[in-house]
């Protein structure tokens, strides 16, 4: 059982750059893979293209060692959930609304997931919700909409969870305690795949992390052996230093001041 | 959960069963209720006058319920659809075309070439149908982005309605009065067949747009969220354009644009209801059709002055719907958005 992208390629324009550029990439279940890099080197398009919502140019994508394309969509959405980067839904949902729509590939013909699902509850009370339940979606803090999102993906009780910056626009506290969630969700056996900008996150948490750069996945390994000083030069030029978290032991990423006016 | 249930349909439906119920009573002409009563059970003993108001009145209430529920029904679908909270039925041009199709019935006397096919309703349906294949097939180009659809749809709109006053312009004069009144909207049918055709024609995407519902509910917050979530997303969106504007096609043919029920009554029932289409589409339903049957009641209770003519039941639910749904918008309002 794996996802697998093989020689992942793709341009927005018909001749134009490749935003994603010949990766391949195998995640596993029970793991973190953390996926980071500079802006526009092709994060969220190569989550999009894995969760099948952009189709490659080339290469392709494998749900379980069948062609994602050969899932039917509603059988693909129970083994694979994709949280993209912006969600604005068009009406006020009321929290436990919004994350019961998370239910809906599991639901029967007959459209619409009830909301008193236990599985609802189950994930409102993972993500500390539930006492928000009844809120509307649009009152809510930057953290508990990244929160309520969070919790309707994983309403969707999917082995593979593809997630783009969970973590934007999230203080310290709220982005670590996301991650815990994500910890918590690989350590069900859930294979995770999350994007982030925080290096810092990406080094305490991740099992795996996916250093990506101008369309191509530069590096992938552990931790200690991606978040290098030569590695996030290159991806990021030379404003990196690199040291080691004094509790965790893991690699931790400071900025320099640099060398221009 | 059950209570707030209630509290959306209890209320709903008696209003459309009280507007059907007394919604005949209404007319120019005053007919005492039992007469009227006594002209529905027992036609061969009543006064053949009631008989004959009930067999005018009936058939327009009827088409009051069918067309208010479609345009309402279209009309939320198209916001979600659509991603705007101003999309109508008639946004993507539909109706539009429908009235070129009628204007031009009008302009040459079509049926006197075509027959039946030549009709105000045919031609209207005709070009209105045939405007939803262009947009489709634009749309398939553009692979159904919601930006093009809209952009697609509301160019359309315009070129049609520019055309339609093209026709308007080189029009006899004695054609104009219909074309005007068309353009207002108006429930003035004789007959039960107007109702059989729209009827008929609307079932089958009634029946789509309902079964869309909770496809409707992902789409709401967006195609890639909803294409995670296991929608099949284009197709629904083709499905949803195709049976909403077939909807419009199948109401306007009969009746002309009638404005604002499609724009205002979704948003009215999503301040009783929420949001869930479950509930949306067919509460807005029960309350279009409740809506235009009770303005047509007033449309018919009304007389202009200085003539018998009365008054187009679209200038009603414009003029009544305008400031009810300024009042829905502001009342309450938040500064979130």
């Amino acid at each position: 059982m794996t996802l697998a992208a093989r020689d992942l390629r793709f341009a927005w324009e018909r001749g134009g750059p490749d935003a994603v550029n010949g990766v391949s990439l195998g995640l596993e279940p029970g793991e973190l893979l953390v996926l980071v890099g500079p802006n526009g080197s092709g994060k969220s398009t190569l989550l999009a293209l894995l969760s099948g919502w952009l189709g490659p140019d080339a290469g392709g994508v494998a749900l379980d060692g069948v062609a994602l394309g050969r899932v039917r969509p509603r059988e693909r959405a129970r083994r694979l959930a994709y949280l993209p980067q912006r969600v604005a839904p068009l009406y006020d949902l009321t929290v436990a609304e919004l994350v019961a729509t998370g239910r809906y590939p599991w639901g029967g013909t007959v459209p619409g997931p009830p909301v008193d699902d236990p599985v609802v509850g189950r994930a409102l009370a993972a993500t500390g919700l539930a006492r928000l339940a009844e809120r509307p979606f649009g009152t809510l803090s930057g953290g508990e909409r990244q929160r309520a999102l969070l919790a309707s993906v994983l309403a969707q009780e999917t082995r593979w969870l593809l997630l783009d910056e969970p973590t934007a626009a999230l203080d310290l506290h709220h982005a670590v305690a996301i991650f815990h969630l994500l910890e918590a969700a690989a350590a069900e056996g859930r294979g995770v795949l999350a994007v982030t900008h925080d290096l810092n996150l990406a080094a305490l948490f991740a099992t795996r992390v996916g250093l990506m750069c101008a369309g191509r996945l530069e590096a992938l390994g552990e931790p200690g052996d991606v978040l290098t000083a030569p590695l996030l030069e290159r991806a990021y030029g030379p404003e990196v230093l690199v040291g080691s978290h004094p509790e965790a032991g893991r690699p931790s990423v400071l900025p320099r001041r640099g060398g221009r006016p | 959960m059950r209570r707030r249930a209630a509290a959306v349909w209890v209320p709903l439906v008696a209003a459309a069963l009280l507007v059907a119920a007394l919604a005949p009573l209404a007319g120019p002409v005053h007919v005492p209720a039992v007469e009227l009563g006594r002209a529905l059970l027992d036609p061969a003993a009543a006064d053949p006058g009631a008989v004959r108001i009930l067999a005018l009145r009936l058939p327009r209430v009827a088409l009051g319920l069918l067309v208010g529920a479609f345009l309402a029904l279209s009309g939320a679908a198209f916001q979600t659809l659509l991603g705007n909270p101003l999309a109508t039925p008639y946004t993507v041009g539909v109706a539009a075309a429908g009235s070129f199709g009628a204007f031009l019935a009008m302009a040459l006397g079509t049926w006197r070439l075509l027959g039946p096919a030549g009709s105000v309703p045919a031609m209207a349906l005709a070009f209105a149908v045939g405007e939803l294949a262009l947009l489709a097939a634009l749309a398939r180009r553009a692979r159904w982005g919601r930006t093009a659809l809209v952009l697609a749809g509301v160019t359309l709109n315009f070129l049609f309605a520019g055309a339609t006053l093209f026709v308007r312009l080189l029009a006899e004069p004695f054609t104009l009065q219909a074309m005007d009144r068309w353009l207002m909207g108006g429930l003035d049918v004789v007959g039960w067949r107007p109702v059989a055709t729209a009827g008929l024609l609307g079932l089958p995407a009634v029946v789509v747009l309902l079964g869309g519902a909770g496809a409707l509910d992902q789409l709401a917050l967006g195609g890639a969220v909803a294409h995670g979530r296991g929608v099949a997303v284009t197709r629904w969106r083709a499905a949803v354009l195709g049976a909403g504007a077939w909807l419009t096609a199948a109401a306007v043919a009969q009746t002309g644009p009638i404005a604002f029920v499609g724009l205002v009554v979704p948003h009215a029932v999503r301040t009783l209801a929420g949001a869930s289409h479950r509930r949306v589409l067919p509460a807005s339903a029960l309350a279009g059709g409740a809506a235009l049957a009770a303005a047509d009641a007033l449309a018919r209770s009304l007389r202009l002055p200085g003539g018998g003519a009365e008054l187009p039941v679209g200038l009603v639910t414009a003029l009544v719907g305008g400031p009810v749904f300024l009042l829905l918008l502001f009342r309450g309002v938040r500064p979130t958005r």
